[in-house]
Formats: structure tokens, sequence, C-alpha cells
């Protein structure tokens, strides 16, 4: 068993752990409940149970991984984090109530617009526009050789330097960090907007705008990469792993910090005015995790089991926003 | 400025939708030139399919009370009320007052709460 696998089960594992404790008050395991629930009884059963079966799955992938490796462990635990998941949230449907579904909106409230414009999210692209100007007119000092792949210990898949290969890598680049943009675009105009006043709504918007910013962030990602891998080859490995680690634990930090509807520290009784919720019905998710409606004209909702934003896959333009995403990620594969 | 819709009402989405803009409009909270939100956006913040808002979009044009716009929602207009109401509206008007004060009470609302929300009403519109 490598120390590296070790390491990334103990960080998905403690994540998963904690999860739970981190979704809104009215929602346990994506199911409406009384705030209340998460403490009486049945509520601690479900999650000890949840935990169980998480801690379960990941003994049998160290198992795995001893005898054919990195990728089937990996995959099991993966499987195990949804049997959990399905499992509670089928013992927490048991114990739903029924939610008021009065929607508010404000009719003058401002567009949300991008944090810093449009110049802060075309900034990645823009700069690898220049980057392939740079290579054009110094071809000799580009490496002999560029990663087009990564593991955890960094590069594990190079090509030669040719002109495909080069201008194809900053090409793959430039339409992740566009991905990530759209993304980022997505959660503020294909999503509902936060309409009611108060300490909490003023959270849950927060929560919103963190989760942009953070978006807008990592699509920088891919663009400092190609950066990297064509001025500064030997320093590839190590930005790689520190920066991967440094950008999930940022975001994650960040989100949960900002909470959202408050957490479960905050109940709705505790007259820090109200809280939207999520304005959705339960019956339109799918084991807590799965938002599906066709009638809903949102593209991105609000996770109800874990953290930022999930895709309504009720909607055909969902399906786009993902196939785009998917072809932006896989594209790297086809560079030779 | 804000449109209160209750998902799980018996009264059509469509028609509250209709019923809370001309509340805000007669009010004189939305004026001419005011601009409401695409039909899509407003959909998409209350949780409802699209056509749902457009409908209700359309019948307040209808009225005269909005100009519907495509791909950027609707505009209030100014409105002429008519100088004399239509004698079927003021007709329909007393059997709905009169139906919905029966409903409330049948429903233990007290005469004194429903006499006092009726002078509000009232109230307003000596304002007017």
């Amino acid at each position: 068993v490598t120390l590296e696998f070790l390491l990334v089960l103990l960080l998905l594992n403690t994540f998963a752990y904690f999860l739970p404790g981190w979704a809104r008050p009215e929602l346990f395991f994506g199911v409406t409940v009384n705030p209340e629930f998460r403490r009486t009884g049945f509520g601690r059963n479900i999650q000890r149970r949840y935990r169980l079966i998480l801690w379960g799955f990941a003994i049998l992938a160290i198992c795995l991984q001893l005898a054919s490796g990195f990728a089937a462990a990996l995959l099991i635990q993966v499987v195990g984090y949804f049997c959990a998941v399905a499992d509670a949230h089928r013992q927490t449907l048991a114990h739903s109530v029924p939610r008021g579904m009065v929607v508010e909106v404000n009719l003058s409230a401002p567009r949300e617009t991008m944090p810093g414009g449009l110049a802060v999210a075309l900034l990645p692209v823009g700069s690898l526009s220049a980057l392939a100007l740079w290579a054009s007119h110094h071809w000799d000092r580009l490496p002999q050789q560029l990663p087009v792949h990564w593991g955890l210990h960094g590069p594990d898949r190079w090509v030669n330097r040719t002109s495909a290969a080069v201008y194809g890598f900053l090409a793959v680049h430039a339409a992740i960090s566009l991905g990530f943009v759209l993304v980022a675009f997505g959660i503020l105009h294909w999503s509902r907007r936060i309409s009611t006043g108060g300490a909490l709504a003023e959270g849950d918007r927060t929560f919103r705008r963190r989760n942009v910013e953070m978006i807008l962030l990592i699509s920088y990602f891919p663009a400092v990469q190609a950066w990297i891998v064509l001025l500064q080859p030997s320093a590839t490995g190590l930005w790689w792993g520190a920066s991967l680690l440094a950008i999930i634990a940022i975001y994650f930090a960040l989100l949960i910090r900002s909470g959202r509807g408050g957490n479960r520290t905050v109940t709705p009784s505790s007259g820090r005015g109200s809280s939207e919720g999520d304005r959705t019905s339960d019956a339109h998710w799918k084991w807590g995790i799965f938002y599906f409606d066709p009638a809903d004209p949102s593209i991105f909702v609000e996770k109800r089991f874990g953290i930022g934003y999930t895709v309504n896959f009720g909607n055909r333009w969902s399906w786009a926003v993902l196939g785009l995403l998917l072809v932006a990620i896989l594209a790297r594969g086809l560079l030779r | 400025m804000t449109l209160r819709v209750d998902l799980n009402s018996p009264v059509p989405v469509y028609r509250q939708i209709v019923d809370g803009l001309r509340i805000l409009l007669v009010n004189g909270e939305l004026k001419p030139g005011d601009q409401l939100p695409p039909v899509r956006r407003l959909a998409m913040d209350l949780n409802i399919h699209f056509n749902t808002v457009a409908e209700a979009y359309r019948t307040l044009a209808e009225e005269g009370w909005l100009e519907v716009i495509r791909r950027s929602g609707a505009r209030v207009i100014s409105r002429t009320t008519p100088s004399r109401p239509n004698p079927e509206v003021s007709t329909s008007f007393q059997r709905r007052l009169r139906e919905l004060v029966a409903e409330v009470q049948a429903n233990g609302f007290p005469r004194g709460r429903i006499a006092r929300e009726l002078r509000q009403v009232a109230k307003v519109l000596d304002g007017i």
C-alpha cells in the first residue's frame, strides 16, 4: 500500500465523514427534515451507519490496491461513497417533512456580474494566446518534450515538441480554462438567485459569490500550468502537486467557512432572518445527489449533499454544458 | 418590490404571478418605463417552467400593462384606465368580493378582522 494512496484515501474519507454536517440545517442526506432531526437518535444512527459503510469500503479499497492497483481501489472507494449516501438517503426518507414552497423574488434585484468583470475571466485565455505568440518566436527555447498527462507524482506521459503538440497543448489548456469560466458564468446566470433579506440570506449570497470566485481562480490553473510547462519544465512536478493540494484546500476551506443558510450551528429559529433554502422539491433528487427536473429552467442548482453546485440533469442544456467540459478535458488525451 | 408565489397553493402559479404583478402595477410600485426580469430569469428564480411566466406576461400585456420585449423581458407601459367601468366587471367584482368574505368567514376569520382588512384596502384606495 503506497503512502500516497493512503493519504488520498484518508483525505477523501475525512472529507466525506464531515460532509453531512456541512449541509443546510433543514437538509439531511438530501432529504427535507426538521432542523433538529440530525441530533435525534434516528439521525445519529443514520450518520453512524453512513460512516461505517464509508470506512468499510476504505478497507476494501486498501485490499484491492494490494491486489490490483490504484485506479480500481479508488473506484471502489467512490462506489462506497455513493452506496453510503444512497443508503443514508433511503433511511432518512422515512423522516422527511413537507416543505413550504413559498418563493419570493425581488423584481428590482440588480443583474449579477462576474467578479472583476470580463477582463479577469478572460485573462487566462489571453495569457495563453500571448504564450502561443511568444512560443512561435522562441521555438528553440521550448522543452524537447511536453507533459500531457499528470498522475499523483506529476507528469507521467510526454509528447515530442512539434507544432501540433505545442499549439494543441495551448489550445486544450485554453479550452479547459474557458470551461471553468463557463461554469462560473452559468452559476451567475443559469441558476436561482437569493432574493430574501437577513443574515442567513446574506450568508447564502456570500456562498454563491465565493463559488464563482473560486471557480474563476481555478480557471487560472491550466494557464499557469501551461506557462510553467513551456518556460520552467523542471518545476512541473513540484508545481503540480503543491498547487493541486493548495487549490483543493482553499476551495473547500472558503466554501465551508462561508456556509449556506448558515451551517448546522445556525438553525432557522436563531433569529437571523430567513433562508430560502434551495427551493427544490425532494421528489426531484435521486439519492440526494442527482437533481432531475425537466420543468426547472435552471442549469445549475445548489448541491443538497456536498459543497457547491451541481447540474440539473433534467435540462437538456445541462448535458450540452457537461459535454463541452468533457470534450475540453478529454482533448488532452488526443495530443500525440 | 417583491413577488411571492406559493408553489403548493391550489391557485395556478400563472394566476398568482398575474395577480401579484397587477397589485404592484395598480399600487404604483411598478411605474411606466420600469423593466421586468426576462421570462427565463424570472422562471429560474421562481423554479417554474418559463412558459408559465411567458403566459403571465402575455395576459398583463393584453390588459395593457406591459409591453413584452423578446429576449429582454417586459416593460411597464402607461395604461389609460377606462373612465366608466364595464357593468360586467362591476357585477363580477361584487360577487367575487362577497364570495371571498364568505370563504374566509367559513375558515374562521373573525368578522371584525375582515372589516379591518377591508377598511385598510379602502384607506389605500382613498390615498390614490
